[in-house]
């Protein structure tokens, strides 16, 4: 259970957020994608 | 910008943890993987088939040790996220406060009509998109969780196949490998330290603390009190 977030919001941050949200996705993409091609490459 | 990373650093540091530690397991592994190679072969009288850093960064071998790790880190997400919803701990800062089972109104979830002015835009428009958005982490861990699991399984079945050649055995299909006990063993080596894990943080947050860390109750919470963060 959180707390709840009193902190204001500077307008750039949304964006800084959603940045590293997809740094993440594209490190688990290329991780999973890259060991399923190799699995199977050598298969 | 100072602020922009200093407000996102808990992901920034974890990211970089882990880019870290994967060159360190990447040298480490390789190091390991030619050592086994010259083992074997002074066994077999062959010569070594020792391979480059390189070569290994692409290998079965390096894919399916990240792969086994990440999928039971997954699952673990995805079990705690489900059995958190139906099942309590009293006393544990992981834990709902028991009574409070399920998966709770619409009101206390700020859904549909109980939307507040910032809530995402699928927490407010109901029906499918609602319905969706109300179990989004659970499915993207779910899928993390299968997809690496998959991947596991196919480096795996490459390794598996690769010893079974060095040994002049006959390779096995993908499904025949899923039957294997090569394959399980890896799988459940990593599933039970997850959950034992988990069920650790679970039980030492009732009594134990750690000041300042919203992962455990405040230091002067009462042992029973549950579902508080310091």
């Amino acid at each position: 259970m959180s707390k709840e977030s009193q902190e204001p919001v500077a307008p750039d941050e949304p964006a800084a957020m959603a940045v590293v949200f997809v740094l993440y996705l594209v490190v688990l993409a290329i991780g999973i994608t890259a060991a399923i091609v190799i699995g199977l490459s050598h298969n | 910008m100072l602020t922009l990373v200093r407000r996102n650093a808990l992901s920034l540091f974890f990211l970089a943890l882990f880019l870290g530690t994967v060159v360190f397991q990447a040298i480490a592994g390789h190091a390991e993987y030619n050592n086994e190679e010259v083992d074997v072969s002074r066994l077999s009288g062959d010569e070594p088939d020792t391979i480059s850093l390189g070569r290994y960064l692409v290998s079965s071998s390096f894919a399916r040790a990240l792969m086994e790790n990440w999928q039971s880190e997954w699952l673990q997400f995805v079990v705690f996220l489900v059995v958190t919803v139906w099942l309590t701990q009293r006393g544990s800062s992981e834990s709902k406060v028991p009574g409070e089972e399920g998966g709770e109104s619409d009101e206390e979830q700020k859904v549909g009509e109980h939307a507040e002015a910032g809530s995402p835009l699928w927490a407010q428009t109901g029906g499918l998109r609602t319905f969706v958005f109300s179990r989004s982490l659970l499915l993207a861990f779910g899928t993390l969780f299968l997809l690496s699991w998959l991947a596991q399984s196919f480096t795996g079945w490459s390794e598996y196949n690769s010893d079974q050649l060095q040994f002049k055995e006959e390779k096995v299909s993908w499904l025949s490998y899923l039957g294997t006990a090569d394959f399980w063993e890896q799988t459940l080596q990593n599933w039970q330290s997850e959950f034992l894990a988990v069920g650790t943080m679970i039980v030492f947050s009732i009594y134990l603390r750690q000041r300042g860390s919203p992962q455990s109750k405040p230091v002067g919470a009462p042992h029973t009190e549950t579902a508080t963060e310091g």
